[in-house]
């Protein structure tokens, strides 16, 4: 037992004051020269006993009383007696939401902590410091996908604690109820009886009233379920006025987004700024500045309304290809600080090379079979001779294609060409299977007996479909009036004339704009050449499926892999000789992203979700390396980790819940690969709000899953290290005190003459004598 | 110095009782006459009875109107009337001694004295015979009975001499009474009765049964019928002064009231059982008082 107040429990040598009354009355007595003693004795002997036992209990009684309050008022705490130095050992998780919103500066009162989660960490970091001996701990950093910090001796991550204090990069959004899970989790392989979570978070709105009552029973009932039940405690790590109204004073970078999506050399990108002022004050004069690779490119003053976004857009022309990091920065001082600035990191790819076979050339401009698709991977080579072009394309009749020329390209397009020999296909195929790309456009020159005449994709062969003689899409028969426009041709054609626009599935095609979407619905199809998958042709099911189709189901596009490479079959042709493609306003971009499918020439990822998987192929630079394959990744916290590459030179890299920039080299390499870790809401910016729960939806929540809630870290500090060095027993004690204070005035009512009986006895005796 | 009678009895005191007469209930055998019924048949005018002569009767006794109209001898009885013999046995062991804080500093043997003081006037002056018995352990001074009005003088004296002090045993000094009054009377025992009430109530029944009426003025002292004491309190005995108790008198009164109740109630029933007149008295009362009203309530029961 512990005595908080040790001092008050000196208060307890007041017992002899009663003993020393009690002294005193006995040596005090009156004497009586008395006639009855025989009366007297034969009392004495029948109550002399019980007497001196109701006397010695009434001496117990009242000696207890002062004894009983030193001791209540001296907040002992009551020890188990199993735990070392009398102490019961504690398995504890401390949960630290390390999300952006915890970096924020505004509202602290302590003078030690930069942030509220430095404040977090230092308390944290007290709190480890007073567990009894025998314990141990975990510590998660909530944000994004909880993390440990390493050991379970408190001691040691308090010291980690106090060192984490410092860190200013925030993590992603907090994870409470995961967190809360992997605590249980833990604590369910604990051996000590005593099991607490503590979990220490500003309480951002979003984040903990997206967790909703019935999670919140959820949670509670998996609690009781285990063997322990844990205690929760929620402290809130936060700004003093949570209750009242918003006086945050907050501007963020909410968004950095570079247009078009695929950069290239030399061709002009759009980079778009938003920025949000979330203070209830306007903000004049804010300077933001945007850079490229730490290069100043623009710097604007704005100004902000309350509770207001405005968007800056910066033109910038990328003049060397790999990877570009893009920072827009406010410079000003503001609550939180980590939202001030935003990077993003953009891949500047060099001109893929791609070959078009052409199965229809003409002399006359625009009537060859590739003409239309030529200037639709090329436009900026071909329209006005400057650079800026994703695809480099070269085009070459059927009879120059072999196995040399395929070597110096990416992607092959068959453009209408009639037939394909044996070599070429041989060819096609070990080009294909190398990881290269192949698109076939289906025209009126192609001989279909001799496409269906391939071997198929389970004989080591391209073909993958049944091909049947090109036809002419029927017009539609309707019994509904005629429409406006007679000579139209998009009402003359049946659904086997339009694409289904319906659950389009095919990412290059759902990758484009809504524009270009609109207008791929008025694409009529005059002619194509029916392609039926063949599921015999196969070697499983998932080697190849349909991408697009008519709106009377048969296929428009097919896709297949082989090996590493993809194949597409587009049953029409890519001029404007079956259809009006080439004339809609997707033509462009459609044809790009289907060459740039096949070649897999999207740009790598570098726009991550907090904790989400960070892969990328190193491409050359894997077999250059001589380190046995091992990438250095440098986090945003400056640590740098290892990553394993693959045998395909890819990697995964799963530690990215911090948010900032990631970097990767090779050993012997120059620093090249990089990634952006963002997280969804801080691009909606909820966590730059700093709008935080009130204290009456923060004690409702932990009513729900039977949590306490505390004010404060101190508060916490006060009321749970006490409970671990011991319970407080001043309620039982101060019970005992009233106890004693009834029994013992009961006792001496009991023992004292009544006066109505005194009176009663005196009456019947009187009444007798009369 | 006082007369001793007005030592004893104030002038209140004496008006209250000078006018009393108490009447033996049964016959008594005394030597001179006077107001109570005598056993031996006399020459009053209270006719008793008519007997068949036999030889040796006083012929003047002989009715003869009787004979006139049966023809036979008859003789006139009349009862006797003589003096009463009355014996005050006053206890002055220790326990008479306690005198209680409200019982105006008079102890109870004083009490005793002067009801007896009460009682020898009375009794005197209605020309009966009193004598006098004092006792502790044992009878101490005996005083026979005689109805000359200055053997007042003396019972008072004898009673001015009476000092409380020593043991009491009142079954033993009832019995020794018995060879003190061998005739008829009337025996006033004026004590606290304390002791072994069953050994008492048998002594008492034994006095009775030796053609006694007794009248026991049992005194009590206000103190003993409550036991008000409430701090700690040594109790020494007032008879045996090695007896002494230190006790706690808050946690022994009720034990204390339950016990005297039951010896109330034991001396109650063998009194009533033996045809004794018990008289509760209480120093804090009037004496003459009590004799007053125990004579009133004596004449109405007959």
């Amino acid at each position: 037992m512990t005595l908080l107040n040790g001092l008050l429990a000196f208060g307890a040598a007041a017992f002899t004051v009663p003993l020393i009354i009690h002294l005193l009355h006995r040596s005090r007595y009156q004497t009586i020269e008395w006639g009855a003693m025989h009366l007297l004795q034969a009392s004495k002997n029948f109550n002399s006993r019980r007497i001196q036992w109701q006397q010695l209990l009434l001496l117990l009684l009242r000696c207890s009383l002062p004894v009983l309050l030193a001791l209540a008022m001296s907040r002992p705490l009551l020890q188990s007696f199993g735990g070392a130095n009398g102490q019961a050992a504690l398995s504890l998780v401390i949960i630290i939401d390390d999300s952006m919103s915890m970096f924020a500066t505004s509202h602290l009162d302590e003078p030690n902590a930069k942030t509220l989660f430095s404040l977090a960490c230092n308390s944290a970091a007290e709190i480890l410091n007073k567990l009894p001996a025998g314990s141990n701990s975990l510590v998660l950093l909530g944000g994004a996908k909880a993390e440990a910090l390493e050991g379970q001796i408190p001691d040691e991550l308090s010291t980690k604690l106090k060192e984490l204090a410092s860190r200013a990069i925030p993590a992603g959004d907090f994870g409470l109820q995961e967190s809360l899970r992997d605590s249980l989790a833990w604590l369910a392989t604990s051996q000590n009886p005593r099991r607490q979570i503590i979990v220490l978070s500003d309480c951002q709105n979003h984040e903990w009233s997206a967790w909703n009552s019935d999670q919140a029973s959820q949670l509670a009932n998996e609690i009781a379920a285990q063997s322990v039940p844990p205690q929760i405690s929620f402290v809130r790590v936060s700004p003093k006025e949570v209750d009242g109204p918003s006086k945050v004073s907050n501007l963020s970078v909410n968004s950095l987004d570079a247009a078009p999506s695929l950069l290239a050399v030399e061709r002009d990108v759009t980079i778009s700024t938003t920025i949000g002022n979330h203070g209830s004050e306007k903000c004049d004069n804010v300077m933001v500045s945007v850079l490229v690779n730490d290069t100043e490119i623009e710097r604007q003053e704005i100004a902000l309304a309350p509770a207001s976004t405005t968007v800056i857009r910066t033109r910038w022309s990328p003049q060397q290809t790999g990877d570009h990091l893009i920072r827009a920065q406010l410079l000003r001082d503001d609550d939180l600080l980590s939202d001030n600035a935003l990077t993003s990191a953009f891949v500047v790819q060099a001109p893929i090379p791609i070959l078009l076979v052409d199965g229809d050339q003409r002399g006359e401009k625009m009537q060859s079979e590739t003409d239309f698709l030529r200037l639709a991977l090329s436009p900026f080579a071909l329209l006005t001779g400057a650079k800026g072009d994703i695809f480099l394309s070269k085009t070459i009749p059927p009879n120059e294609l072999n196995e040399t020329i395929l070597s110096n390209y990416r992607a092959v397009c068959l453009c209408n060409v009639r037939e394909v020999n044996d070599v070429q296909q041989k060819a096609l195929y070990n080009f294909v299977e190398k990881g290269n790309g192949l698109m076939v456009f289906l025209g009126d020159k192609v001989l279909s007996e001799q496409y269906q005449s391939w071997p198929t994709l389970a004989q080591k062969g391209l073909r993958i479909a049944n091909f049947t003689k090109r036809s002419k899409n029927e017009p539609e028969k309707k019994n509904v009036a005629p429409p406006a426009n007679p000579t139209s041709t998009e009402t003359e054609l049946g659904p086997s004339g339009r694409i289904k626009m319906q659950q389009i599935e095919f990412a290059p095609v759902r990758q484009l704009s809504s524009v270009s979407l609109s207008s791929l619905a008025s694409v009529r199809f005059e002619y194509h050449c029916p392609i039926v998958l063949d599921p015999a042709a196969l070697v499983n099911a998932s080697d190849a499926s349909t991408a697009m189709r008519f709106e009377d189901d048969q296929a428009w596009i097919l896709e297949s892999r082989i090996g590493k490479g993809r194949c597409l079959w587009v049953s029409s042709a890519c001029d404007d000789d079956d259809s009006n493609l080439p004339t809609r306003t997707i033509y462009v971009p459609l044809m790009q992203k289907l060459a740039g499918f096949v070649c897999n020439a999207d740009p790598p990822r570098t726009h991550l979700n907090a904790s989400e998987t960070w892969s990328r192929s190193m491409g050359g630079d894997a077999t250059k390396s001589d380190s046995g394959n091992e990438l250095l990744i440098t986090k945003p916290d400056g640590k740098v980790v290892k990553s394993q590459l693959n045998g395909d030179g890819l990697f995964g890299f799963t530690e990215t819940r911090l948010l900032g920039t990631y970097t990767g080299k090779m050993v012997g390499t120059k620093e090249r690969l990089l990634a952006c870790v963002t997280s969804q809401e801080y691009r909606s910016a909820k966590e730059s709000r700093l709008a935080y729960l009130t204290a009456d939806e923060l004690t409702n929540l932990a009513g729900s899953c039977k949590a306490s809630v505390a004010t404060s870290a101190s508060d916490l500090l006060a009321n749970t290290v006490s409970e671990w060095n011991g319970r407080e027993v001043w309620t039982w004690i101060w019970t005992a005190l009233l106890f004693c204070f009834v029994a013992e005035i009961a006792l001496e009512q009991s023992l004292s003459p009544r006066v109505k009986s005194k009176v009663a006895a005196s009456s019947s005796l009187r009444g007798t004598i009369a | 110095m006082k007369a001793p009678l007005l030592r004893w009895l104030s002038p209140p005191d004496l008006s209250r009782v000078s006018h009393l007469q108490l009447l033996a209930r049964g016959v008594v055998e005394g030597v001179s006459g006077g107001l109570h019924r005598s056993h031996h048949v006399g020459s009053s005018i209270e006719f008793k009875e008519h007997r068949p002569y036999v030889p040796g009767d006083e012929t003047r006794t002989i009715d003869w109107k009787l004979f006139g109209k049966t023809d036979r001898l008859y003789i006139r009885q009349y009862e006797d009337e003589t003096n009463l013999r009355c014996t005050v046995v006053i206890d002055q062991s220790g326990s008479m001694k306690y005198s209680g804080s409200r019982s105006n500093g008079m102890s109870k043997h004083e009490f005793a004295i002067r009801l007896a003081a009460c009682l020898a006037y009375m009794l005197v002056n209605q020309q009966d015979a009193v004598g006098m018995a004092t006792f502790d352990s044992k009878i101490r001074t005996y005083i026979p009975p005689r109805s000359r009005p200055n053997h007042l003088q003396t019972l008072l004296e004898a009673m001015a001499d009476s000092k409380p002090g020593s043991e009491t045993d009142l079954s033993v000094v009832l019995q020794g009474l018995l060879s003190h009054c061998k005739r008829r009377g009337l025996v006033f025992i004026l004590s606290d009765c304390f002791g072994d009430a069953e050994a008492i109530v048998k002594s008492l029944a034994l006095l009775r049964s030796n053609h006694q009426e007794i009248v026991v003025f049992q005194i009590w002292d206000d103190d003993e019928l409550d036991f008000p004491f409430q701090t700690r309190t040594m109790f020494r005995s007032l008879e045996l002064e090695t007896h002494q108790m230190l006790v706690d008198p808050t946690g022994l009164r009720s034990v204390y009231i339950e016990n005297l109740r039951a010896f109330r109630r034991e001396f109650e029933q063998g009194c009533m059982r033996n045809r004794v007149d018990l008289i509760s008295v209480k120093t804090s009362d009037s004496f003459s008082m009590a004799l007053s009203n125990y004579i009133a309530s004596r004449r109405s029961r007959g």
